[in-house]
């Protein structure tokens, strides 16, 4: 079994959207600025991903900031954005130049921050509906190609991908990332009974 | 014996062990803060008391937030309470958190706060109520350090684009700058000139007086130019040996012209002795002029070309003096 329900999807869908627009009020606290953030789209993607993972991220090298949890069910979570976009996500955050080059050492860790504030809102949700302790890493930050990062955490044993679209819209800007959870298979099942659970709940 | 295995056997340290942690602890040159499941602080180690002024009998079993009433509903109240209540660890980065604690290097100058770096991480223990460990870095000099750097890379990209000779733009900034303005003009639809201007018998000057003379007059001349132009989108760049262009944004073949003619007049009254001139006794200058208007068969390269030719024909008219380009 590797796909989800139509309902199985939606459930998921409806508990990241909690998440992140949790961590979208947090973040305009933070910065004083309205920032929206929704989950439009989600997909399960197999092991071999490294395809998709061309086909669908265009820009060459990205920034990542992961956090790994676990619990009933372990995961390796990712937020990505292209490289070029990440600056605009910390200028706006920061409201000051920041350089063309790379992020210096205390951007990357204001750019680990919203990372941490997106993933911990989604592990949030997610452990509250789907009734599941987490715990997690503290936030790391990843700069190179999609393949590099995502393959360079990931053991054997994550079959799975678990492939969600983000907007991140700020006042006057638009800009599209990605939740990426890799799951072992077991972990993954571990996941369907409980969104089943969720789901013979409501 | 003292294998690994026994020192990290879960949580039956000797007494001795303990107090050695505790001591580490104080000794760490971090901010190490341990907050019980109430809210109430259960460790405050050495560097905190030193950068904060609290010691641990204030510290210790008070409430986090009684003691630091300024915290309430803010970010780091938020995340002692993710990370007791549901475990989740949280990064608090300096740019994006002002110094949360008050935290000083010196306490008995109390006007600037030490930057800080926060990590919150949840503490568990087996069948215990959930702690939160708060680790402080002190990252004021990296914080100095990377603004000393984006200052200096900035005056170093500003040397990049200024001719050392003159101190006016040189060639590079002029390819970018025109380039980006040609693009806006033609967005906007609206006129942009340019105007190529040489020292007349500059050959012949450098001959008599020598070279630093030369230099000498071309730093005039760059003055000259640069005193005539007084719209902050004007830009005169250095575009060889004895060669100036000039961009204007905004501006009209017409419009353009009038201006050529007062920097040429200019350049005159300057009365730069030039002896060897075939012109008279002083120093002056040819000025070609080209303008786009509609952006149709049209381009950057275009542009310098005409004006460039209209130099040509400035100098075979007779030098001193400004030819608009006519298609």
């Amino acid at each position: 079994m590797n796909k989800l329900s139509e309902m199985q999807s939606d459930a998921l869908l409806e508990i990241f959207n909690v998440g992140v627009g949790n961590a979208a009020n947090s973040m305009s606290q933070l910065i004083n600025e309205e920032i929206q953030l929704s989950v439009p789209k989600l997909q399960v993607v197999l092991k071999d991903h490294a395809e998709v993972i061309s086909a669908f991220i265009r820009s060459q090298r990205i920034c990542a900031v992961s956090q790994n949890f676990s619990g009933p069910l372990n995961a390796r979570a990712f937020l990505v954005f292209p490289e070029g976009k990440t600056h605009e996500i910390v200028r706006r955050m920061l409201g000051e130049m920041v350089s063309a080059e790379e992020l210096n050492t205390m951007e990357e860790e204001a750019l680990s921050e919203i990372g941490n504030i997106v993933l911990n809102a989604c592990i949030g949700s997610m452990s509250e509906m789907l009734q599941a302790d987490f715990s997690s890493s503290q936030p790391f930050y990843h700069l190179g190609t999609a393949n590099s990062i995502l393959t360079s955490s990931q053991t054997d044993d994550d079959q799975f991908m678990l492939l969600l679209h983000i907007d991140f819209s700020m006042p006057k800007e638009k800009i599209d990332g990605y939740l990426i959870f890799l799951l072992s298979m077991q972990s993954f099942n571990e996941l369907i009974k409980k969104i089943d659970l969720f789901l013979s709940q409501i | 014996m003292n294998t690994l295995s026994s020192i990290c056997r879960p949580f039956s340290p000797t007494e001795l062990q303990l107090k050695a942690c505790t001591a580490a602890a104080d000794k760490l040159n971090v901010g190490i803060a341990i907050i019980d499941s109430h809210g109430c602080i259960f460790f405050w180690n050495q560097w905190l008391k030193e950068k904060s002024g609290l010691c641990c009998d204030e510290a210790s079993d008070n409430d986090f937030l009684t003691i630091f009433p300024e915290l309430k509903n803010s970010r780091l109240a938020q995340v002692i309470s993710d990370a007791i209540k549901h475990g989740l660890p949280s990064l608090l980065s300096q740019s994006l958190n002002k110094s949360p604690l008050p935290l000083y290097e010196n306490l008995a100058d109390r006007s600037q706060r030490v930057q800080q770096t926060i990590y919150v991480t949840p503490l568990e223990f087996q069948d215990e109520e959930r702690f939160c460990l708060i680790q402080v870095n002190d990252v004021s000099i990296a914080v100095k350090k990377e603004r000393l750097l984006r200052e200096q890379a900035e005056i170093l990209r500003d040397f990049a684009f200024i001719d050392s000779l003159t101190g006016v733009a040189n060639r590079r900034k002029l390819d970018e700058y025109l380039a980006d303005e040609f693009k806006r003009a033609a967005r906007s639809n609206s006129p942009i000139s340019v105007i190529m201007a040489d020292v007349d018998n500059f050959k012949q000057f450098n001959d008599f007086y020598g070279h630093s003379n030369g230099d000498f007059c071309l730093q005039r001349v760059a003055n000259a130019i640069k005193a005539i132009l007084n719209r902050p989108a004007d830009l005169v760049a250095r575009y060889g040996g004895e060669e100036f262009v000039i961009v204007l944004p905004d501006t009209s073949s017409g419009g353009a012209s009038v201006l050529a003619e007062e920097i040429r007049s200019h350049v005159e009254s300057l009365a730069i002795p030039h002896e060897s001139s075939s012109l008279g006794s002083h120093v002056t200058l040819s000025l070609g002029v080209s303008n786009a208007q509609t952006y149709v068969n049209t381009s950057v390269n275009k542009l310098l070309n005409q004006a460039d030719q209209a130099l040509y024909q400035a100098k075979t008219k007779g030098r001193n003096q400004v030819v608009t380009f006519q298609e």
